[in-house]
């Protein structure tokens, strides 16, 4: 019997978030779940939900990655392994107490016996759900019809044995996301280290070999013209090509080089947004955005400042300089609409660009 | 949906309660201060978080707390002991049913994996300093401050519970008692209509009563007064002067609305009225997540009131839970003795749950009047039939110049073969019971039938170990002698063995000339001590 369970990667501008709200609100049996990772990407989607209906209705439940954790999975059967309440979670960046054996519960998991660490809490749940002869599967089970939880390409860690652990559930899910924006980690745990960033993908597809889930590739996207959909493709050769539904023609459309020297006059034409790798980028122009914040927002056209490894991949086009960066280079290039434009002063250009001269 | 289990750990007089509930029908009873209406005080505030019609932080006070628990906390504080501060909880332990998983986990007192609702009033850690120095010198502590404690409410999957809507069982409380002054009683009024209402009609009242409120404004009267009031700018304030109706009290149709019955407002109408329509209102509303908790529904009602309204909770009650206290035996034989909770000492018994099943049987078929008197009562006494009956009425009487029942003590009648099966459930119950009864010739068999009672706390076997005086007759000559029997009786025997025959063969007759006679007598020393 095919799974119930779905992945679905849908590619950079292919509405997914309309899509994740349109099949939320088609209803089912039961409860459904949309579990998203960050606040704003739940705040994002409940304004979705009002663009189609005044309310959220009673059986939709709207809720991010840790409230979902903490809620719904770690609290109801904590009793199995920890004797207090947890009241809440404690944010750790890196490794949270890596000294600490796992065997001292209280220690490893909990920072003063009360709060939960951020890259422990999916790890305490798996445990926990063994620990209660899958009490926690048993009462998800009853308490959602329906799970979709959004950005999946992010989970790293223990949120991947948990995934896991919630597809061979029962429970109907659907996993949305594009490995190919996977700019950023749930947690920095050492489980499942191979699957980190855009190689989450083969997880996924062990799942689907394993029949737990059905890989579904949404690949149009309503945002880039064709030319900016292929310079984003450009970055992950081996994935289905993305067909674009922007037809829309404004004059200046396509990919741009520009000078350094006519950064100036190009802001003055064009009104794009600055995108930069990182803080540390070298760029003078005023408000430029980092690219992992950009990431899930469209703009009518940015200016990229390239970083160092950027540089050399526009001088000769070859990926091996941004192997690393791939990701978040492709969330990048797949902001605009019309028009992305690198600031470049190199003689040679490896990619298929004009050069905007002021 | 409905409660299956409540727990309830020193709360007022319930210092730990335990107490399973019947899927529909519960009628619990108990004596007077066992905690019923406290238990079903519980209840709602588990559900609702309020108490006496508001929330329970404003409601929080020190009596709230078990008295024996706070009293033995301080008197550890003042000899030096150490103990951990009283805290409140009351835990609702739902049937499982899918719609309820929100609330399901195993954050519970007992451990059980089930949906359910607790409240918590605890130390709030963060005062614990000044509470430390508000114990420091127990000597002067009289009650527990407070304002240093929190309550949390939560269900069993240990998240918070933010408000009534977090818990998908809907409650009504009919309890004329909480009445306690003109707003409560205002509020309790409406809220009689309001918790019958779907949604939809009380949006309907809401944007009605908004509506109404515009409208005032486009009278022409009013707007004549406003314009007068209008050109009066300027002399009292730069800015306009005009009256309008209050628009600011958010959605306030409760505000202004008031039920009426007949044209009379609920308020004017008598409390058993106003509790009859509360009830039946109640039971009107069709969703089966509705708990219906009544309070003595037999207060402020006639009998013929409380007939037809129970007969209505009987049609009507469909698949809902209703949890009833009662004083009234009238009201547990109508609703049927198997409903029955005997609440005593924090604990409800079934009568399903007696051991000897044979026993339960003979209960379950007594008409339920006789078998509750042994519930409702303080103290019984069993006596072996109507002769023993009047005599030991009589003879509590002529002591204390009441009658017994008026004390809460109840001299009922048994079968003799139905002794044992009293005192089981008299014991279960833990009711002090006296059992008068004849010796019959042998205080061997006596001792022997009731061998498991003779050392027992609770129940006193009470008889005459003189063996030549077999039953009450002869042990009433004995202790008043021929003179004081002749002149109860109004007779002339000359002889002892004549007058023993003659009440012998009359022994209905001699029991009531004894129950009516101005003649002072005296009861023989084990029905004395029956009636002590």
């Amino acid at each position: 019997m095919p799974s119930v369970n779905r992945i679905v990667i849908s590619a950079a501008g292919g509405g997914k978030t309309t899509r994740v709200v349109d099949h939320a609100l088609a209803g089912g049996n039961g409860v459904t779940a949309l579990v998203t990772y960050t606040r704003n990407n739940v705040r994002e989607i409940q304004l979705k939900v009002y663009e189609r209906s005044p309310v959220i209705p009673a059986n939709v439940e709207i809720l991010s990655w840790y409230s979902f954790l903490l809620r719904e999975l770690a609290r109801p059967y904590r009793s199995a392994m920890h004797g207090r309440r947890i009241d809440g979670i404690h944010w750790v960046e890196g490794k949270s107490v890596p000294f600490i054996p796992e065997g001292k519960t209280a220690s490893h998991y909990f920072l003063d016996g009360g709060r939960i660490y951020s890259d422990k809490i999916a790890k305490f749940i798996c445990a926990c759900n063994a620990k209660s002869g899958g009490a926690i599967m048993r009462r998800l089970k009853a308490r959602y019809g329906h799970v979709i939880i959004d950005e999946v390409q992010d989970m790293a860690g223990y949120d991947l044995e948990l995934l896991e652990l919630i597809l061979r559930s029962g429970i109907a899910i659907t996993l949305v996301g594009d490995h190919r924006q996977a700019t950023f980690a749930t947690n920095n745990s050492p489980k499942n280290k191979g699957f980190a960033g855009p190689a989450v993908i083969k997880k996924f597809e062990l799942w689907r070999r394993a029949g737990l889930v059905t890989i579904d590739y949404e690949c149009h996207t309503h945002r880039c013209n064709q030319a900016i959909a292929d310079l984003g493709d450009g970055f992950f050769p081996h994935e289905p090509k993305t067909i674009s539904r922007n037809t829309v023609s404004t004059g200046h459309d396509g990919v741009f080089l520009v000078a350094s020297v006519d950064v100036r006059e190009y802001i003055k034409t064009f009104s794009p947004q600055v995108l930069r790798y990182s803080a540390r980028t070298n760029c003078d122009p005023l408000d430029p955005m980092n690219f992992g914040e950009a990431k899930g927002l469209t703009f009518d056209r940015v200016l990229i400042y390239p970083h160092g490894k950027a540089k050399s991949w526009l001088a000769s086009g070859d990926l091996f300089h941004v192997e690393k960066s791939a990701t978040k280079m492709y969330v990048a290039a797949t902001r605009a609409r019309f028009s992305v434009a690198f600031v470049y002063d190199g003689k040679t250009c490896g990619i298929r660009a004009a050069r905007w001269r002021a | 949906m409905f409660i299956q289990r409540v727990v309830v750990e020193n709360y007022r007089c319930l210092k730990r309660a335990n107490v399973t509930l019947n899927e529909r029908l519960n009628v619990i009873v108990g004596s007077n201060e066992c905690g019923k209406s406290t238990l079903l005080e519980a209840v709602h505030l588990a559900l609702t978080g309020q108490l006496n019609g508001r929330p329970l932080i404003v409601e929080l006070h020190p009596y709230l707390f078990n008295h024996d628990l706070t009293r033995t906390y301080f008197e550890a504080l003042k000899v030096g002991g150490r103990a951990a501060p009283p805290s409140i909880l009351i835990e609702l332990y739902l049937a499982d049913d899918p719609a309820l998983a929100k609330l399901k986990g195993d954050n519970n007192s007992l451990r059980l994996d089930v949906p359910g609702v607790s409240t918590l009033v605890e130390l709030n850690p963060s005062h614990a300093e000044d509470f430390a120095q508000y114990v420091a010198d127990p000597s002067e502590i009289r009650t527990l401050p407070v304002e240093y404690f929190w309550i949390k409410w939560r269900d069993f999957a240990d998240n918070e519970i933010i408000n009534v809507r977090g818990v998908p069982l809907q409650t009504s409380l009919i309890d004329a008692s909480t009445i306690k002054n003109n707003a409560a009683a205002s509020r309790y009024v409406v809220d009689i209509v309001k918790e019958s209402l779907t949604s939809k009609e009380k949006v309907d009242l809401a944007l009605s009563y908004r509506l109404m409120k515009d409208r005032f404004l486009e009278q022409p009267k009013v707007k004549t007064i406003n314009d007068a009031l209008a050109a009066k700018k300027g002399g009292i304030s730069d800015k306009a002067i005009s009256v309008s109706l209050d628009t600011s009290s958010r959605a306030n149709w409760e505000a202004g609305i008031m039920p009426h019955l007949d044209d009379i407002p609920l308020t004017l109408v008598g409390k058993g009225e106003q509790n009859s329509v509360k009830i039946k209102l109640a039971m009107e509303t069709s969703a089966r997540s509705h708990i219906i908790l009544i309070e003595e529904a037999e207060n402020h009602l006639s009998y013929a009131s409380l007939n037809e309204l129970i007969g209505h909770i009987s049609a009507n009650a469909g698949p809902r839970q209703i949890l009833i206290t009662t004083h009234s035996s009238f009201v547990l034989n109508k609703l049927g003795v198997e409903s029955v909770l005997l609440f005593q000492r924090g604990e409800a018994i079934r009568l399903t749950e007696l051991k000897d099943s044979s026993t339960q049987d003979y209960f379950m078929k007594l008409p339920g009047h006789d078998t509750l008197r042994l519930i409702l009562a303080t103290r019984s006494i069993l006596v072996e039939g109507p002769s023993d009956e009047l005599i030991v009425q009589r003879a509590y009487e002529k002591k204390h110049g009441r009658m017994p029942l008026e004390n809460g003590v109840d001299v009922i009648s048994v079968n003799s073969l139905a002794f044992k099966r009293f005192l089981e459930i008299a014991v279960m119950l833990g009711k002090t019971t006296d059992v008068v009864t004849d010796n019959d010739g042998s205080v061997a068999a006596l001792q022997k039938k009731y061998a498991d009672y003779l050392s027992s706390d609770l129940v006193s076997i009470q008889y005459d170990p003189d063996e030549s005086a077999k039953t009450l007759e002869p042990q009433l000559l004995r202790k008043n002698g021929l003179a004081v029997i002749n002149a109860v009786l109004g007779t002339s025997f000359a002889h002892e063995a004549s007058v023993l025959a003659h009440m012998a063969s009359h022994k209905a007759e001699t029991a009531l000339r004894f129950f009516e006679t101005d003649v002072d007598w005296s009861p023989p020393d084990y029905i004395a001590r029956a009636i002590r």
